[in-house]
């Protein structure tokens, strides 16, 4: 039975306090944890090892010559996470290691060594400071690999030196952490402890044991699966035993059959085994009576191999960074470069120059507006002589309201905005653009973020006599909705159906906001990220009054106010209802609810409470409130960072972390986590200010690098440029094409907002039948040939020549877009009737506006297309094929080159 | 890492563009470069690494999840335990949706089969008839009762989002026959993309080149291909001019770029664009097939002419060297029976079998009479199976079925194979596999193997591994080769 949250808070205080105490008194035996000191990856590039930041092995710290060797090709034993993997799997060797660690103040130290296999076992002694800690170790069959240690060294010379003798020895990464209390993952927040009258005993358990199990034992021996029917996630279950016997006896080491499994090795299955420490200390506290700490241990107390934990990198508060000192300080230009440029000098590479100014601003009015610079544009900042042109073409281009046009359609992919239910029926939404106006205003205004957030999450509770907050609340509704289902199903299939709709809330709410896939934990915990069953009903009782129903908001009236006019409409918005109290479902399935569950947050966000006082009955306006400010709480660890990646990877091409809506296990590791966390924190304090985030990335030198460079050095070492020792060249999105196309024809009609245009058949039949979207309209004219985010964005009704540059169906949210290359685009692109149109036009505004002299045509041709005027093999191509062609053809050819379709 | 576009060695490439008229030539100095990326082993990871007995591969694929039951695997026992709930000596009964009902025998009655004598129902009359050309592995075994991760298993290995494609890996490591065609082509129902099984993430190269990825035709009237033809209807003429002034405009501004493979990449599916204008019209254009093969497709039959014709591109684009055709049946989840197994339409076998149950038929005979069964493997498989018991409250009987990974069946046809021949078993009432589990990695090494290729040699470096199709696991099922 859980106990009342206000209960538990309590309990929670009194512990604090107790635990305040304890570390207070001078009686206490605890020696204070290890901290991690210092990890170096022997033979390659920075990593992130259980959490923590290893050097490479361009290490300032590090001193060797020994030689490299890398093969990735060989399988491990055990099989471990991709990055140790590769970790492992290059390394230095030699018959007599000979590496220092240097720049190590006097202190105590424990150090683990990797060390692996690849071929033939090689057996060696290895020392520490000349004095020997393993004698004799034999490196076993191909594959092998181990965690030695942890060994105590004391360093006084300012250096850890490493040496063996005797066989070839591959040592692939050398882990230091200072102090000699235990060691414990940093982030690890220590569990409640229930017994103060036990208090050093069950401080043990909790930091030092719970640790151990969570991290080994509990995914096969937990609550929710128990292997040889042992759980050794409670004291009674320990005690109980499994299938074989008693795991743990207390003061009787030799009948814990825990300890035999352990030693052996045989357990933990399939999985590294545990370092000696961790043995020891099993031992050490089945001898002093096996006594307990914590209730029940949260399995997700720390990172695994497999899976992550409360201690992940992002789940840890973000960080306030000083940017580091770098070498070539006349490079950087504000402080994101001081972090690029570190990571860059560390592995001996350097930045490229800046690109020219034709590059740039066509490079910048893309990315900031997504539509071509005019000629005029071009020639204005190239004439610009003042220090701070380049600055007030930034300036320039955030303050157009176009910006918002180009910045809007990124957020709608993330939160897959359509304008038709989808499904069968999908029957089209009338009112649905008022919410992608809303999203285009809001970036236009520099709404905060932290407000854009809350908007669109509560607008309507928070601010109910806001109409633009209200419209704000489409966000809940632009989702699928199988109306079958609803209409026609039967009763079960309708309360199925709206648990999967519930499902596709939590996702995009997580994904979203988060980078969380919290609807992983719908059937049971979730399997990569510390996230339980029971969380993911918390989550869906703060979204249980969201409907998707059909029903709109329609003749909203609201007074004029002080502030705002009045208005008058219909508005494809939430239309919240209290929802019944949330149960966990067993399975998922809602047929097995059991405990019922009040709404609340997740409580892997660092400190984040999780806790909002809320009952299960608790009035819906009251949960969408709390999750709100939950949401932009500056304490929250994902909402900043999630957002400032997303900008990011728009700006640069790649993302700091790649995966910008999954932050979890299965996501990718940040490249550069300390200049995540510096933007993270400086976005908050700045107020969320989304320009300002925009203006920092934009100015510095290292977005304004030049794509072009080539240092032979920097492909090798990181030919994805990971490092950004260049720019990213970029492919336009299928919305730049047409929306360029059109602009740089003269065709492109320039009105904001409002209903949008079809420019597909659309086959609206009754009520009662579904909506079809069949075949491009082929219409060219004013009404349709506005900016692409205000086409009919309905579910299937892609438009073939988007759809052939990767526009996705907003079925699925699109945190990043694909970029393919294929023939099919090269098709669309030369035939489409689109392009044909737009070629027409261009051909007709070079010739109104250039005259008929065919070298005036063609200069005037380039400068609307790359605004640059051609080089002499370029006139003398364009002119003899448009003596033969004609200006038309010659203008669809300009479309179809990579100039018009790759930004530099 | 930056996934659109791989680096390789640019140089060597800018020459080749614009110095080699064949795209063959250019695709293998690009694979070139993508090896010399690779920084550890593999000296040789593209195939054929030994005399092959296959070169092309048709796919269909049954998404949804194919009753083995009702199907392939026969089991006399199922019968006596009819009505019954599952005993708990053949395991913890498990369902996706967690509806455990009670066993239920097979809906179509089993027979043997040709000389062979192998077991097919009656739920596939016609494929029943050419069941010695037939190869079933009756103990396949998937990782996940999940359609969408189940589907991208079953086509790139892979659970996740993002790994090629099965058909992706054959066009990178054999290449095309046929410059003038796509390498990998898809072949989508009539009925629509099959978005509900994860549409064209099931047909993407992944990090492979994109010219590696499934070229998807339109299946539903129309054009095969959109835009092959100008709108505007420009001469061929023109078009030839205007590629040619591109690529000089191209050329030139390569001259002073780096990062250029993403623009090579461009200029080639140029050229390929302009070759498929004439062949993909010729291979989709059924006017000089005699009535007979026709018939054979049952074209002339109303309740299955979409397949019919998907498998008759699928012969003439095989006939014409694409390495593999993929035909997709429904929306990628067909054949989820889990209200009724012989109800009507979708979501039924029923329905489902009579739109494949002919076409397939003929694919097979038509291919053994032109010899061409002799170079071509057809692999007819779903994600999973279906629960021999029914999908219905505890203690009901049901006429549906729920997903089920732990047994099922997939059959495969051609060369090199054994034919008319059963491999694996399930147990007495086809729940568990327990003789020769054969998962999703082993059959794509088999496949594999049949066409030349080592599946551990076949590999493409990207993020620090040396990536395959079967990622670390995979053996070749030996006992099924001929």
């Amino acid at each position: 039975m859980p106990c009342s949250c206000l209960e538990r808070r309590s309990v929670l205080a009194l512990v604090q306090v107790l635990l305040a105490l304890s570390t207070c008194c001078p009686a206490s035996a605890e020696a204070p944890h290890a901290e991690f000191f210092r990890g170096i990856n022997l033979n390659g590039p920075p990593v992130v090892i259980d959490g923590h930041h290893w050097d490479g092995d361009d290490s300032k710290h590090l001193e060797t010559r020994d030689q490299v060797f890398e093969n990735q090709s060989v399988s491990l034993i055990p099989t471990t996470d991709p990055e140790r993997a590769r970790m492992i799997r290059s390394s230095r060797w030699n018959s007599q290691v000979d590496l220092n660690v240097i720049n190590v103040p006097t202190g105590s130290y424990s150090v683990f060594l990797y060390v692996w296999e690849d071929n033939a076992s090689e057996t060696f002694s290895i020392s520490l400071d000349d004095r020997e800690v393993l004698h004799d170790f034999a490196s076993g069959p191909a594959g092998t690999w181990k965690r030695l240690g942890p060994w105590q060294v004391a360093a006084k010379s300012g250096a850890i030196r490493l040496t063996t003798r005797g066989g070839a020895a591959n040592i692939s990464g050398i882990e230091i952490w200072r102090g000699d209390g235990p060691i414990l993952e940093p982030g690890i927040r220590l569990p409640n402890v229930t017994r103060p009258q036990d208090l050093a005993a069950a401080k043990i358990f909790d930091a030092e044991i719970a640790p151990i199990l969570a991290k080994h034992c509990l995914e096969c021996h937990g609550r929710s699966v128990q292997s040889g029917k042992l759980a050794l996630g409670t004291e009674t279950t320990a005690l109980a035993g499994g299938a074989t016997g008693p795991a743990v006896v207390p003061g009787k080491p030799d009948e814990s059959l825990l300890l035999d499994y352990v030693d052996s090795g045989e357990m933990p299955r399939d999985r590294p085994p545990l370092n000696d420490v961790e043995k020891q200390r099993l031992r050490r506290w089945i001898v002093d009576g096996a006594k307990w700490g914590t209730p029940e241990i949260d399995p997700f107390l720390v990172t695994t191999d497999r899976r992550a934990g409360y201690n992940w990198w992002s789940f840890r508060p973000v960080r306030e960074i000083t940017p580091p000192v770098v070498r070539d300080a006349k490079h950087a230009r504000n402080d994101i470069d001081r972090f690029i440029l570190a990571r860059l000098e560390e592995r001996g590479l350097n930045a490229a120059p800046e690109a020219d100014r034709r590059a740039l601003i066509r490079r910048l009015s893309f990315d900031l507006i997504g539509l071509p610079p005019e000629p005029g544009e071009v020639e204005r900042f190239l004439a610009d002589a003042t220090p701070d042109a380049y600055e007030k073409l930034v300036d320039r281009l955030l303050a157009s309201p176009h910006y918002g046009e180009r910045w809007g359609r990124h957020w709608l992919d993330v939160v897959r905005f359509g304008e038709s239910e989808g499904f069968e029926r999908n029957h089209i939404r009338d009112n649905a653009w008022r919410y992608r106006d809303w999203v285009i205003q809001a970036f236009n205004r520099d709404l905060p973020y932290d407000e854009f957030v809350k908007q669109q999450i509560a607008g309507d509770v928070l601010y109910p006599k806001d109409l633009e907050a209200l419209i704000a609340t489409g966000y809940h509704v632009c989702g699928t909705w199988d109306e079958v289902a609803h209409y026609e199903g039967s009763s079960e299939m309708q309360r199925a159906t709206r648990f999967d709709e519930i499902e596709d809330l939590v996702a995009t709410l997580g994904q979203t906001f988060l980078g969380l896939t919290i609807n992983c934990a719908r059937c049971h915990d979730h399997k990569f990220d510390p996230i339980s069953q029971k969380e993911y009903y918390q989550i869906a009782a703060m979204l249980g009054g969201v409907n998707q129903e059909k029903e709109e908001r329609s003749k909203i009236t609201l007074a004029p106010t002080a502030g705002q006019p009045g208005f008058k409409g219909v508005a494809h918005v939430i239309v919240p209802r209290q929802p019944p109290p949330y149960a966990v479902l067993q399975r998922g399935d809602y047929r097995k609810p059991g405990e019922v569950v009040a709404p609340a947050g997740l409580r892997a966000l660092s400190d984040l409470p999780a806790d909002f006082g809320l009952q299960p009955d608790a009035p819906e306006a009251r949960r969408r409130e709390a999750l709100a400010r939950w949401l932009t709480d500056p304490r929250n660890p994902l909402t900043a960072r999630v957002f400032v990646n997303r900008l990011w990877y728009q700006h640069f091409g790649q993302g700091l972390v790649e995966t910008p809506s999954d932050f979890g296990f299965n996501g990718s590791r940040p490249s550069h986590p300390e200049l995540l966390d510096f933007l993270a924190s400086r976005f908050m304090k700045s107020g969320w200010k989304i320009k300002e985030l925009h203006r920092l990335m934009v100015t510095s030198a290292t977005y304004r690098q030049e794509s072009r460079a080539a240092y032979e050095r920097a492909e090798k070492l990181d030919g994805d440029n990971r490092l950004l020792w260049r720019a990213n060249r970029k492919r336009l999105e299928g919305e730049a094409v047409r929306d360029a196309a059109l602009a740089v024809s003269g065709a492109l009609n320039r009105q904001f907002g409002g209903p949008s245009f079809e420019d597909i058949r659309v086959n609206r039949k009754g009520a009662n039948s579904n909506h079809e979207f069949t075949d491009p309209t082929g219409e060219f004219s004013e009404a349709v040939n506005r900016r692409t985010i205000y086409r009919l964005w309905a579910r299937s009704g892609g438009n073939p020549l988007l759809e052939s540059l990767d526009c996705p169906d907003p079925s699925v949210m699109t945190p990043r877009r694909t970029r393919t290359i294929t023939p099919i685009q090269a098709l669309s692109l030369s035939h489409n009737v689109f392009v044909e149109n737009c070629a027409k036009r261009f051909a007709s505004r070079i010739r109104r506006e250039a005259g008929d002299d065919s070298k005036r045509q063609i200069e005037h041709a380039w400068q609307l297309a790359f605004a640059r005027m051609p080089i002499e093999r370029e006139r003398q191509a364009a002119q003899s094929f448009i003596a033969k062609q004609g200006l038309e053809q010659f203008c669809l050819a300009l479309f179809n080159t990579n100039e018009f379709l790759f930004l530099n | 890492m930056n996934r659109e576009f791989q680096s390789t060695r640019r140089d060597f490439l800018k020459d080749a563009v614009f110095g080699l008229p064949s795209i063959a030539a250019v695709d293998l100095l690009l694979r070139g470069g993508h090896l010399d990326a690779a920084t550890t082993s593999s000296p040789r990871n593209r195939g054929p690494h030994f005399a092959p007995k296959a070169q092309h591969v048709i796919h269909i694929y049954l998404g949804g999840g194919l009753s083995q039951v009702d199907s392939f695997d026969f089991k006399p026992e199922l019968e006596k335990y009819h009505g019954k709930d599952m005993p708990q000596s053949f395991g913890q009964a498990d369902a996706f949706f967690g509806k455990v009902g009670r066993l239920h025998q097979s809906h179509y009655p089993f027979k043997r089969r040709g000389k062979s004598g192998l077991w097919v129902s009656d739920l596939f009359p016609n494929i029943s008839e050419v069941a010695d050309e037939l190869t079933v592995i009756n103990s396949m075994v998937a990782e996940t009762a999940n359609h969408i991760p189940g589907t991208f298993q079953a086509n790139t290995g892979f659970r996740q989002m993002g790994f090629p494609a099965m058909g992706s890996w054959l066009s990178y490591g054999l290449g095309t026959e046929n410059e003038n065609l796509p390498g990998f082509v898809v072949l989508p129902d009539a009925r629509g993309i099959p978005n509900a099984a994860g549409g064209a993430f099931n047909w993407a190269s992944g990090f492979l080149p994109a010219e590696h990825q499934g070229v998807a035709f339109n299946t539903r009237g129309g054009p095969v291909v959109r835009d092959l033809r100008p709108a505007g209807g420009a001469s061929s003429e023109t078009q030839r001019e205007r590629l040619d002034l591109i690529k000089q405009l191209d050329a030139i501004h390569m001259e002073s770029q780096t990062q250029t493979d993403p623009l090579s990449a461009r200029v080639q599916s140029y050229e390929l664009a302009a070759r498929m204008q004439s062949a993909i019209p010729d291979a989709t254009d059924f006017s000089s097939e005699p009535a007979h093969v026709l018939k054979l497709y049952g074209l002339d039959r109303d309740d299955c002419r979409d397949t019919a014709r998907n498998c008759l591109i699928a012969r003439r684009l095989v006939e014409r060297g694409v390495r593999m055709v993929q035909l997709w049946t429904g929306d990628g989840v067909s054949w989820d029976a889990h209200d009724d197994i012989t109800g009507k339409g979708y979501k039924t076998h029923t329905g489902e079998a009579r739109r494949v149950d002919h076409p397939i038929a003929g694919l097979i005979r038509d291919l053994k009479n032109r010899g061409l069964l002799d170079s071509t493997i057809i692999m007819i498989t779903s994600e999973f199976g279906r629960t021999p018991f029914a999908q219905a409250d505890k203690g009901k009987l049901g006429r549906g079925r729920d997903h089920h990974p732990q047994g099922f069946s997939n059959v495969l046809v051609g060369a090199g194979l054994k034919k008319g021949f059963a491999h694996g078993a399930t147990d007495a009432i086809g729940y568990a596999s327990v003789v020769d589990p054969v998962t999703v990695y082993d059959l794509h090494a088999t496949v594999l193997h049949l066409l030349g290729i080592d599946h551990k040699r076949l590999t493409f470096y990207h993020d620090g591994i040396q990536r395959r199709l079967t990622n670390v696991h995979g053996n070749v099922v030996k006992a099924i080769l001929a």
